[in-house]
C-alpha cells in the first residue's frame, strides 16, 4: 500500500472511532443538557 | 393496553445499530469502496454522512419519538399527526410499513444462507470446492437454481429458512424489550468480537503464497484504500458515496421511526442517533474494509477482490478461508457474523407491519405477529421459488432501492419544510444529551432534502428508467418476463391492500370519535 493509502485509512479510522468513542462515553457517562 | 417501551438507553441504540449494520457494511462497502477511488472515496463518504446520513438518522428518530406520543408506531399515523391538515399524507406513509416488509420478503431468505453455510463451513461440506467454478456449482445447487453432485433439490436450504423464520417471528413476539432489544444486546457485541478475530487474523496473513510476493495483505489494503484522486472529479462516485450512506445506515425504510416511537418524550435522540450511527459506521468502515478484500486480494489477486457482492460473500470467503489454518473455525465464525448483522436487522424489518396493526387496529401481539408470519411467509416464498426468474431482484428494486429513496425524501420535506424547522429543531433537542451545532438548522432545511433528490433523480436516469422499463431485462432474459410483470402486479397489490388498511383504520377512528361527540354533546347540553 501507498503512503496516501495508509494516511486515508489512518485518518478515516481515527474519525470514525473518535466520533464513536466521544458519543459512546457520552451516553453512557455523560450528564444530561439542561 | 400499556405502550411498549425500551428497556434502557444502550439497548435502544443497539437496538437501532444492529438494524443498521448488514451483510452491506460487510460486503458492498468494500467493493464500492475499492471501486470509486479507494482512500479518496472517503471525501465523498465523510461529507455524505455528515450531510445526509447523520442529519436523516436524527430526523427519522425524532419523528419516530414524536408519533409515539401519540400512539402511533408507523409512518402513516406519523405523518398524519405532523400534518393533520392534509388528509392524504398519510397514505405517503405507506411506503414506511410496504418497504420494510419487501425488503423482509427476500432478506431472510438470504440471511438463511447464511446459518447454513455457518453450518457448512463447520461441518467442512464445501471443502471440496477449491475454485470459484465449483463454489459457484454449491451456491447454485444450495439454492437449488441446479441439480448437482452438492444439492440434489431446495430441501436443506428450505429447512434453514424455516429455522431462520421462526428464529424473526419468535423474537418479535417476544416484545420491544424482552424480544429485540435482548437479541441485539448479545448480538451486537458479538458481532463486533467476531469482526475484530477474523481482522486480526486477515491483517496477520502477510504473504500467503511466497511465490506471488504481490498478492499480500498489505497489497489488499492498498487495492482498497490507496487514493485514486482523479475520481473524485466524477459525479457518479459521489452519487455512489451518498448512496452508500444512505442504505448502510438503514434510514428511509421506516423501522427507525418505529423503534424510535417505543421511546418517552424525555429521552434524547440527538445523541443517541449519532451513537447508532457512529457504531455502525465502526462495523462498515474498520470491520467491513479490513476483511473481505485484504483476504480475497492476497490469496487470488486483484481480480477476486474486485467480485461483486455476493461473490465476494458466498464463493470468494469461503475459497480463502479454505486456505487459512484453522478455517473451518474461521468459516463459521465468518458466516456466523454476517448471520447475527441478518437477523438483527431482520427483526427490525418485521416491526413495522406488527406495530401498525397493533396500534391502528387494537390486535394482540400474538395475533399481529401471526398475522404478519403468515404474509411474510407467503411472500418469502414467493422469492424462494422465484429466485431464477428475477423475482427476488424486483423485490430489491422496489423494496430495497426505489421505496428507500422516495420515503427518505418525503419524510425529510415534511420535517425541514412542513412541520417547520423551528419546531423540528425544538422537538430534536427535548431530552437531548447534546447541542447539535446550529449548521444543521440549514443542512436538515436545504441540503439533505437536495441531496436525497438528487440521488432520485439521479439514479432514475442512470439506471431506474431502465429497470422499470424492463428495457436490458427484455434483452437479456426474455423468458422473464412474464415473472417479473406478475412480481410487479403482487407488488402493487400488496400496496394498494396496505392503502385499503390505512383508509379503514382511520375511517374507523372518525366514527369512533363521532360517536363519543354524540354521547358527549347531550350531556353538556343537560348540564
Amino acid at each position: 500500500m501507498r503512503l496516501g493509502g495508509w494516511i486515508f485509512m489512518i485518518v478515516s479510522w481515527a474519525v470514525i472511532l473518535g466520533l464513536f468513542v466521544f458519543s459512546m462515553a457520552r451516553t453512557l457517562w455523560g450528564k444530561k443538557q439542561p | 393496553m400499556a405502550r411498549e417501551r425500551w428497556g434502557s438507553k444502550l439497548g435502544v441504540i443497539l437496538a437501532v445499530a444492529g438494524s443498521a449494520i448488514g451483510l452491506g457494511n460487510f460486503l458492498r462497502f468494500p467493493g464500492t469502496a475499492a471501486a470509486n477511488g479507494g482512500g479518496a472515496f472517503m471525501i465523498p463518504y465523510f461529507v455524505a454522512l455528515f450531510l445526509l446520513g447523520v442529519p436523516l438518522m436524527w430526523i427519522e428518530w425524532t419523528i419516530g419519538r414524536f408519533g409515539g406520543g401519540f400512539d402511533h408506531s408507523t409512518a402513516p399515523g406519523m405523518f398524519h399527526t405532523m400534518w393533520n391538515k392534509n388528509r392524504f399524507i398519510k397514505y405517503f406513509g405507506v411506503i414506511g410499513i410496504f418497504g420494510p416488509i419487501v425488503i423482509f420478503a427476500y432478506y431472510t431468505y438470504v440471511e438463511s444462507w447464511l446459518l447454513g453455510y455457518s453450518v457448512y463451513a463447520l461441518t467442512g461440506k464445501y471443502n471440496g470446492c477449491t475454485s470459484q467454478e465449483s463454489m459457484t456449482a454449491f451456491l447454485n445447487g444450495y439454492r437449488g437454481l441446479v441439480h448437482n453432485e452438492y444439492f440434489n433439490g431446495l430441501g436443506p436450504a428450505y429447512l434453514f429458512f424455516i429455522a431462520t423464520f421462526i428464529a424473526n417471528i419468535v423474537v418479535v413476539l417476544v416484545g420491544i424489550k424482552g424480544g429485540i432489544q435482548r437479541l441485539c444486546e448479545w448480538a451486537m457485541p458479538v458481532l463486533f468480537v467476531l469482526g475484530i478475530v477474523l481482522m486480526v487474523r486477515v491483517f496477520t496473513l502477510g504473504t500467503p503464497d511466497p511465490s506471488r510476493p504481490e498478492n499480500s495483505v498489505a497489497n489488499g489494503l492498498g487495492f482498497m484504500w490507496n487514493p485514486n484522486w482523479s475520481k473524485l472529479l466524477d459525479g457518479k462516485v459521489w452519487l455512489a458515496a451518498a448512496g452508500q450512506i444512505f442504505f448502510t445506515l438503514s434510514v428511509g425504510i421506516g423501522v427507525i421511526l418505529t423503534y424510535a416511537s417505543y421511546l418517552t418524550r424525555k429521552d434524547d435522540v440527538a445523541l443517541s442517533g449519532l451513537t447508532a450511527a457512529t457504531a455502525n459506521e465502526v462495523a462498515e468502515v474498520i470491520l467491513g474494509g479490513s476483511i473481505v478484500i485484504p483476504a480475497a486480494f492476497a490469496f487470488f489477486g486483484a481480480t477476486a477482490a474486485g467480485g461483486g457482492v455476493f461473490d465476494l460473500g458466498f464463493i470468494t470467503m469461503p475459497l480463502v478461508l479454505q486456505k487459512m489454518a484453522w478455517g473451518q473455525v474461521f468459516g463459521f465464525m465468518w458466516f456466523v457474523l454476517l448471520f447475527l448483522a441478518g437477523i438483527t436487522s431482520s427483526v427490525s424489518l418485521a416491526q413495522p407491519a406488527i406495530a401498525f396493526l397493533e396500534d391502528e387496529f387494537n390486535l394482540s401481539k400474538k395475533a399481529a405477529t401471526a398475522l404478519f408470519a403468515a404474509v411474510g411467509f407467503l411472500l418469502c416464498n414467493v422469492n424462494i421459488f422465484g429466485l431464477g426468474y428475477g423475482v427476488l431482484d424486483e423485490f430489491d428494486f422496489w423494496g430495497g432501492t426505489f421505496c428507500l429513496v422516495l420515503f427518505g425524501t418525503i419524510e425529510t420535506v415534511l420535517f425541514g419544510w412542513v412541520f417547520g424547522m423551528d419546531k423540528a429543531w425544538t422537538e430534536l433537542h427535548v431530552g437531548s444529551d447534546i447541542t447539535i451545532p446550529r449548521v444543521y438548522r440549514f443542512v436538515i432545511k436545504y441540503i439533505t432534502p437536495a441531496a436525497l433528490l438528487l440521488i432520485l433523480g439521479f439514479w432514475l436516469y442512470q439506471e431506474g428508467w431502465d429497470t422499470i422499463m424492463l428495457t436490458r431485462l427484455r434483452a437479456d432474459h426474455p423468458e422473464k418476463i412474464s415473472y417479473v410483470l406478475g412480481t410487479r402486479i403482487l407488488l402493487l397489490v400488496f400496496f394498494a391492500a396496505l392503502t385499503f388498511l390505512v383508509w379503514i383504520s382511520w375511517r374507523r377512528r372518525a366514527r369512533r370519535q363521532m360517536a363519543q361527540a354524540q354521547e358527549t354533546a347531550p350531556e353538556e347540553a343537560g348540564q
